[in-house]
Order: C-alpha cells, then structure tokens, then sequence
C-alpha cells in the first residue's frame, strides 16, 4: 500500500520519483509550495477545531485552582505562548545550522518566517505573564532570572527581525543572521533552567519534569489540548510565512532579470 | 463568572488575539502583495521559447 501510494504520489508530480532523489527534492522550494499548498487547508481546519476543543475546556470543564482561583486561565494562553516562544526559537537554531552548514535552499527562508512569529508569542508570553502577575504577585514585572531570560529572548527576536531588513542581499543576510541566531541560542537553557538554577519568583516547572507534571489532570488535559491549538496555529502560519517568503525571492529574481534585460536593450 | 479577576482574564485572551490576529492579517496582506507583484512581473516578462 505505501509504495502503491508513492508512485501514485509520483505520477501526480507531488513526490520525488526516486529515492536517490528523495531527500535533494525535499529541498526544492517548488516542491514545499506544491505540498504546503496542500495541506495548509487541513491545518487551518485542525488549528480551528483544536481551539473550539481547548477553549471549551479551558473555560467550561476546567476548576478554578485553589490558590489561584480563576486566574488560572491565563495559563491556557501563557504557557503555550512560552513553550511556543522557546519551540520556534529552537527550530531557527536548527534551520540556522542548516544554513551555515549544509546551505539548504529552504533552512533560511525557514529562519526569516519563524522570527515574527517567535517574537509575537513572546510578547504574548511576557504580556499575559504580567497580566498573572499584577493579582498574584501584586506586580506586573519584577527582574526575576525567568522574566528577564524571556524579555532578552524577545529582545533577540527583535534583534533578528532588524538584521534581515538591514541587509539587502538574502545570502549575506542569512549567514550573518544564523550567526546571530545561534548566538542567541545560548539563551535558550538560561530560560529554561533560570527557575532551577536562580532564587525566583517565577514558579518552577510543572509539566515537563523528570517525575511526571504535577498539575490535575482537570487542568492539565486543557493546557495540553490548548498546547496542540498553539502549536498547529504557529506550524500554519509558518509554512504560509515561508510561502510568502519564496514568492518575494522570485519576485526579486525576476525584477533583477527584468533590470538586466531593459539595461542590454537600451544598450542595443 | 471571573470573580474579580475578569479584567486581567480578558485583557490575557484579549492581548493574545490582538497580537496574532494582527500578525495573521499582516501575513495575509503581505502574502496577497507577493502574489500581486509575482503575476504583475510574470505577466510583463518574456514567455519562455516564446521566440522573437
């Protein structure tokens, strides 16, 4: 049945003939824009469901918690927003490795796509954070390692976002942003680990831990099904960002070419 | 139904779609620009063996 699939897949024009070709088509930009094409639809319907499903929840079925009382929903909106904010940065580092090493044609296209998003969920992290912050702590900010670690993060972001408009010429551009991209990584366990390792205010960890979550699976279930809306909504949007991506590179391409052959017919 | 907590409840989810809805339409607007220029410069280049 799988290979009754793939050859289908091939004489439809969707999937590299060979296997020796498999993995150089992978690379093809033409080849995403024929997939991503595809299933972009799909994705939106399983981001939407998983929403309705996840906001219900999140809303409806789960409790207020006993210290926190209903504040508690903020957390379907915060942690997702953080796990996203540390995901696409992670996925940048791997796409900027990509660039640096192996030069694949879609890692840097990859690379500019995810920062905008990245940042936003960041700022969504930091801005629902305070919004928890202001009733529970009695403060929107304080210079806690965690707060900090994230602001710097959105700070890089941002950082990274400025230096792809700086510079002009796409390669140049993706080799000194995967610099600074993989520069920026280093900031990554900070966040992560800046509960563990420092005296903060900021809660530790409750879900990924080496002895199982410690949230009620009444709260839990939520977060995770409202975890999955986050992150299929940010794959969508990313592989839209990508598409768009490649069509301003062609469209640069084109007018370069465009430049070159009015130049040689007024030179006639 | 928030207690006293409603205005930081809502401003959260509030924030959260402001910030990526406002993202989304950016993406939206960009990608119908790109597809504009694209047909616009396709449309004025050369066909391919299209000769003379």
């Amino acid at each position: 049945m799988r290979l009754r699939g793939r050859a289908l897949a091939a004489n439809s024009g969707l999937m590299p003939t060979t296997n020796a070709t498999f993995w150089t088509t992978l690379a093809n930009p033409g080849f995403f824009m024929r997939w991503s094409g595809l299933l972009l639809p799909w994705f939106a319907g399983a981001t939407a469901l998983a929403f309705a499903f996840g906001l219900f929840m999140a809303f409806f079925t789960a409790p207020a918690d006993y210290q926190q009382g209903e504040t508690i929903r903020i957390m379907y909106v915060h942690v997702p927003a953080a796990w996203l904010a540390l995901f696409l940065y992670a996925m940048m580092s791997a796409s900027a490795i990509g660039t640096l090493v192996w030069r694949h044609p879609l890692a840097d296209v990859s690379q500019k796509a995810a920062a905008p998003i990245g940042a936003a969920f960041t700022l969504v992290c930091l801005i629902t954070g305070a919004l928890w912050g202001k009733p529970m702590w009695g403060t929107y900010w304080v210079w806690d390692a965690r707060l900090t670690s994230v602001l710097v993060l959105f700070l890089v972001y941002a950082g990274i976002m400025a230096l792809w408009r700086a510079i002009d010429d796409p390669g140049r551009a993706a080799r000194a942003v995967s610099i600074l991209t993989l520069v920026g990584a280093l900031n990554l366990p900070i966040v992560k680990f800046s509960v563990d390792w420092w005296n903060t205010l900021h809660q530790p960890a409750s879900v990924f831990r080496m002895d199982g979550p410690t949230i009620h699976p009444t709260m839990l279930y939520p977060l995770l099904v409202m975890a999955l809306a986050f992150m299929l909504l940010a794959l969508m949007m990313h592989a839209y960002a990508m598409r768009t991506e490649l069509m301003r590179r062609r469209v640069r391409t084109l007018q370069i070419l465009e430049a070159e052959r009015l130049d040689r017919a007024a030179a006639a | 139904m928030f207690d006293q907590y409603a205005p930081f409840i809502i401003g959260s989810y509030a924030a959260c779609i402001a910030i990526i809805g406002g993202l989304a339409l950016y993406m939206i607007a960009d990608h119908r620009a790109q597809k504009r220029a694209l047909s616009e410069i396709e449309a004025r280049s050369p066909r391919r063996g299209g000769g003379a």
